[in-house]
């Protein structure tokens, strides 16, 4: 240490100089701090969960992560102006080049069904001119699920453009180009952005915000404290000052090497600040005892010669606590380590040989006047207190005892209510902009955030995968995070309602690959299936809730999934089982569907005899029947130059009489040819099983309405009752035709996913920032016994972290989870300082060596303490919810150290020495 | 499905249009001449391929029969059937009235329905094609243009679209100097960004000095998607029985 001193003081000059350049090179790099903080690189891209999730945009073209809302509010949306506005909006955005396309009211493709056959069209074909046409656009998009709610508010006022980039576009600046074009447009309307680009700029923002302006004020905090203490301008500057170059060395460094800051990193400086003050204080105070007693002049080297060692080991047990941290999977959690043990390590460089270097150069003539010999007497109050302090852990330590094991019992009782949060809501705060802009999507166009299950099957194509993917759609609606499902499935379903008059998934392949081809060139369905038609998703809205019902969700809906077949086999219907389990696939599809209590035995029986009714049951030979069966063939009809009237009469006429074949009495009564007879005669036979399918499945939907109590089975339920007309049933079968294979995904699940990690995360940088400080205290204290005497404190400081935070309401997020790490890195400081006096002054009675340790050191303990709570309280006034919950936990834990540093630590050690002395007295005799 | 449509409409609309002789200086020259020499072919019968790559790069071949014919008040009817592969064999399309009618024939659903609502300039079922792109949507009256330059193997005619709908800004036409046909159309959107590029890869000089298409290239350069049709065998002026364009006719299993 000797040597060290004296080469400090030789250098001191030079130390002083590379100080001020390595300041001044970080100041440069600082101006490049960028701050970012998307979830979904919390964790390495490596990492299985997250991989998934990323890997979707190289598989499913249509997923796309680069996107942005609009949102326009109108008195009333539905107004020959306000929907020009939207309709030059859609246009302006849909030429920008980054835009790949737009989705709004104003383009959104509809497939309606019509009598002749699918009319595909935009919501909005022509724009109306007058308010009666945009009152009948209201109507007519009123009663469109996909539209009213989603892309209009159920209030009319309000639509939204869902805008997808292209993948290789950067994304602020297509947000920012996108902003440009529609601001100048916005008319009459309120307009509002969301974009993930929005929210990290907006979070970035508040960080840096919080950044720039906490850190003064925390400065400032310290700078008060510190000259209540010391009365002395250097005292309370240079130690700021040393903190501060620290703080910005480390964030310098940051921006140098281009890592980006998370939110959590927004209190790095103020945590430096306060933490590395402390160095300086302990340096300062002591040069100052060492002035006072002796002359100034070479008080620098003796207290570098006294200080190095117990600032050194502060700093690396502080260090160690942080390191703790890099051992974390969630990035901002280890970055926030790697930044704070950088920030130490300068601020220990600063706070020795800078600040002894500096008080070699810049020798003051005196100390402050509370240091100089004599003066010892005239105390403070603060001497008083710690006097009052050391008198009670003296002379009343059972009371002190008592207390300090109530405080802890009080304590123990919270810890079961720690609960683990990371929803957006709870890190930002419910009054943040972040938060309210969420809050007004959800409510008004149901949420932005999307949630996906990735089906994997031997073919997408096949019937079975995409009744799954509608299954999975209805399933997810009880659920917030999984609510509006949809898939290509859908598209599937509205093209069959055109082609054979239901809305539900075809039962046979070849149906299926009809419309496929109809519709493989959609953009919308294209993107959605893998390249090797394996794979799919269905997508959801999800709403923002607490992490709690986000988990229970997630598990139970995994728990449906595991449940579903994981393979199936097609049989026919008469094969022996097939349509029992064809009905007991139907009721549970009504579960399914949300039709919930039933009597599922009796429905399912009653589903059964539908089934094995032949379809001859429903046949009726009459005119409406005719009518019926004319008209599902209109356009063939209308071809041959006939009406359907025409020929239901006809129709109609050979029911009451079958005398002659049916071609035949067309060829005479309509006067076609051989061959166009036998064709209209075939088509209408054809017809005639259609018709009596249809009015099968109405049967059935009557029949099992009626038996569950009369509820109204409207035309989303054609998927589940057009089962009884199928002639393959799919059955559950090992390794057998078609296998299948889920996965949820999508941001809050990642969410999710990361939130159950934080309790793993937790207790291992918890245990390991124990064994990194108890490894450094045996080492310095080369004693077993010393280094358990030093946890003690430290462990109880944590025990109380936790106690707090159950009490308090505290949950467990990436910042708070990192308080243990900090408390005992920090904390142990204040044990450390204690133990170090404490064994220094053992030449004296225990009584005495405790009372100079308390009123001596302890001032710097106090003082040291307050500071760094003092400084990160700060933090409590941030915009940022988490970062105000991490401040005010981290500063009360750390002085909770301080008072059992203080009131504990000389406990045990009073009692450590009356056993010692027991140990000696005994040997001695 | 609606890609191979339209190109086949292509087929029969545009590529008579620009057929045209070689003796023209302005703009106006050389589409006269182009008209002056369209192909005159009532009824026609192609075997084709048709190869469509999306985005992704993935490919696949279908086998297409054609079957066009000009109606008495100029507008043409077509069918097209798809032969293979097997998952598309016989889905049927037929197209009235220069395209205004569509109907399907889905063999697996025995029935007939007619596609309706599609506007000019609106792609179909999410397609990167719209309706500008072919029928009609060459015809001159329709653009501003002008002869803009020259190669040594092309006239350069630039066209404007009249049409403040259109989703043009411009498109650059490329005109064979020696046979008359346009070899490349370049589209660009509304923010002068190329967006597609029609190219004539294969024609066939007929023996009255007009030209046919033979493989012809559609690609969307935003889309990164193409799709190339190929004739091989044409037979023109064929017999067709009245009626032939109907609901009826594509029902059939064979045409």
């Amino acid at each position: 240490m000797a040597k060290l001193a004296r080469s400090t003081i030789r250098y001191s000059k030079l130390i002083l100089i590379v100080t001020a350049a390595l300041i001044l090179f970080s100041l440069f790099s600082v101006r490049d701090l960028r701050f970012e903080d998307d979830f979904t690189e919390y964790v390495p891209e490596g990492d299985p969960e997250v991989s998934f999730f990323n890997s979707l945009e190289d598989v499913f073209e249509g997923f796309q992560r680069k996107s942005m809302l609009v949102a326009l509010e109108f008195d009333n949306l539905f107004t020959p102006e306000n929907l020009a506005t939207v309709e030059e909006m859609v246009q302006v955005v849909e030429t920008l080049s980054e835009v790949k396309s737009v989705n709004a009211l104003t383009n959104m493709p509809r497939v309606l069904t019509t009598e002749f056959g699918i009319e595909v069209r935009e919501v909005m074909d022509v724009l109306p001119s007058t308010a009666e046409e945009a009152l009948w656009l209201r109507k007519d998009v009123e009663e469109d699920d996909q539209i009213w709610g989603r892309l209009v508010t159920e209030d009319g006022q309000g639509t939204i453009l869902s805008v997808a980039f292209y993948y290789e576009v950067d994304e602020y600046e297509a947000i920012d180009r996108v902003i440009e074009a529609t601001e100048p447009l916005q008319g009459n309307a309120e307009i509002t952005y969301f974009g993930m680009p929005i929210v990290q700029r907006e979070s970035a923002r508040d960080a840096q915000s919080t950044m720039v302006t906490l850190t003064p004020l925390a400065a400032l905090a310290l700078l008060l404290i510190l000259y209540w203490g010391f009365r002395s301008l250097r005292g309370v500057l240079l130690p700021i000052f040393i903190a501060v170059f620290a703080s910005i060395v480390t964030i310098g460094i940051s921006a140098a090497i281009g890592k980006p800051l998370s939110i959590i990193s927004a209190a790095l400086p103020i945590m430096l600040l306060a933490l590395v003050t402390a160095y300086g204080i302990h340096f300062i105070n002591r040069y100052h005892e060492e002035c006072g007693h002796g002359s100034c002049d070479e008080a620098a080297e003796r207290t570098l010669r006294v200080m190095f060692f117990p600032i050194t080991l502060s700093a690396l047990t502080t260090m160690g606590g942080f390191m703790s941290l890099l051992t974390a999977e969630i990035r901002p959690v280890s970055d926030f380590g790697l930044f704070s043990t950088l920030g130490i390590f300068f601020g220990l460089v600063f706070a020795t040989f800078s600040l002894g270097a500096y008080y070699h150069v810049f020798t003051p003539k005196a100390p402050p006047r509370q240091y100089l010999k004599g003066q010892e007497g005239k105390r403070d109050a603060l001497h008083r207190m710690l006097q009052a302090i050391a008198f009670a852990v003296t002379n009343r330590k059972k009371l002190v005892l008592s207390v300090m094991v109530a405080l802890l019992v009080f304590l123990g009782l919270g810890i079961p209510f720690i609960e683990v949060e990371m929803s957006v809501e709870d890190m930002m705060g419910a009054d943040h902009p972040i938060i309210q802009l969420l809050d007004y999507f959800e409510e008004r166009f149901g949420g932005t955030d999307s949630t996906y299950v990735y089906l994997e099957a031997d073919s997408v194509r096949d019937p079975y995968t995409l009744r799954e993917m509608v299954r999975l759609a209805h399933y997810g609606d009880r659920y917030h995070a999984f609510g509006d499902g949809s898939s290509v499935a859908d598209l599937i379903m509205d093209l069959n309602e055109a082609f054979e008059g239901w809305r539900a998934v075809p039962a046979t392949r070849d149906k299926v690959d009809n419309l496929w081809f109809f519709v493989e060139d959609n953009n919308y369905f294209q993107g959605r299936i893998s390249d090797d038609e394996r794979s799919t998703l269905v997508e959801y809205r999800a709403k923002e809730i607490d992490s709690q019902t986000l988990s229970s969700e997630i598990s139970d809906f995994n728990a449906f999934l595991s449940e579903r077949p994981a393979s199936v086999v097609s049989a026919a219907v008469t094969e022996e089982g097939a349509a029992e389990y064809l009905a007991h696939t139907v009721v549970d599809d009504l579960v399914i569907f949300g039709v919930n209590p039933f009597d599922r035995e009796a429905v399912q029986k009653l589903v059964l005899d539908y089934i094995e009714t032949p379809l001859d049951e429903f046949f009726s030979p009459d005119q409406a029947f005719a009518q019926e069966v004319a008209h599902y063939m209109v356009l063939e009809i209308e071809d041959l130059g006939f009406t359907p009237e025409e020929v239901a009469g006809v129709l109609a006429g050979w029911y009451m009489n079958r005398d002659e074949e049916l071609e035949v009495i067309i060829e005479e009564e309509l006067g076609l040819d051989e061959m166009d007879a036998w064709y209209l005669a075939d088509l209408l036979f054809f017809a005639e099983e259609q018709v009596s399918a249809s009015r099968k499945v109405e049967s059935v939907r009557a029949a099992v309405s009626e038996k569950i109590g009369g509820m109204v089975f409207d035309d989303s339920f054609d998927f589940v009752f057009y089962q009884v007309l199928d002639e393959v049933v799919y059955m559950p079968a090992q390794g057998s035709d078609l296998s299948l294979a889920y996965r949820i995904t999508g941001g809050p699940v990642i969410n999710n996913y990361i939130t159950g990690k934080l309790f793993n995360q937790q207790s291992r940088s918890t245990a390991l920032a124990f064994l990194i400080v108890f490894g450094l205290l045996l080492l310095q204290l080369r004693s077993g016994k010393k280094a358990v005497i030093a946890m003690i404190p430290i462990a109880l400081t944590v025990f109380a972290s936790f106690g707090l935070m159950g009490h308090f309401g505290v949950p467990l997020n990436i910042a708070t989870l990192m308080v243990a790490s900090i408390a005992i890195g920090a904390g142990i400081d204040y044990t450390i300082h204690f133990l170090y006096r404490w064994y220094n002054e053992q030449g004296q009675d225990p009584a005495g060596a405790i009372y100079t340790t308390i009123t001596r050191t302890g001032r710097g303990i106090f003082l040291n303490s307050v500071a760094v709570a003092g400084g990160i309280y700060v933090l409590a006034t941030s915009n940022i919810s988490m970062l105000r919950i991490f401040g005010s936990l981290v500063a009360t834990v750390l002085l909770s150290s301080v008072v059992f540093t203080m009131f504990l630590l000389p406990l045990i050690l009073q009692a450590e020495e009356k056993v010692f002395r027991n140990i000696s007295t005994k040997g001695g005799k | 499905m609606k890609k191979l449509v339209l190109f086949v409409t292509f087929m029969f609309f545009v590529a008579g249009a620009f057929t045209a002789s070689a003796y023209a200086l302005t703009a106006d020259d050389i589409f006269d001449e182009m008209e002056e020499r369209q192909a005159e072919v009532t009824t026609s019968r192609s075997l084709g391929s048709l190869l469509v790559v999306d985005s992704r790069g993935r490919e696949e071949l279908r086998e297409v029969i054609m079957y066009s014919q000009e109606e008495d008040d100029g507008t043409v009817s077509t069918i097209f059937r798809f032969l293979s592969p097997a998952s598309v064999r016989n889905i049927t399309l037929l197209s009235l009235e220069d395209g205004d009618q569509i109907n399907l024939y889905m063999p697996a659903y025995r029935r007939v329905r007619r596609i309706a609502g599609a506007g000019r300039q609106e792609t179909f079922a999410g397609t990167n094609f719209t309706y500008e792109d072919i029928g009609g949507g060459f015809e001159r009256e329709d653009y501003e243009y002008e002869l803009t330059g020259e190669d040594e193997e092309n006239y350069i005619i630039e066209l404007f679209p009249l049409d403040p709908e259109s989703e043009y800004s411009r498109q650059v036409m490329k005109v064979d100097k020696e046979l008359f046909f346009f070899s490349r159309i370049d589209f660009y959107d509304l923010e002068e960004t190329l967006w597609r590029v029609l190219e004539v890869l294969e024609v066939e000089e007929l023996e009255d000095g007009t030209v046919r298409f033979r493989e012809i290239s559609l690609s969307d350069v935003k889309e990164n998607s193409r799709s190339v049709l190929k004739l091989e065998e044409i037979e023109d002026d064929i017999d067709l029985p009245a009626n032939f364009f109907s609901v009826r006719t594509i029902q059939r299993p064979e045409l």
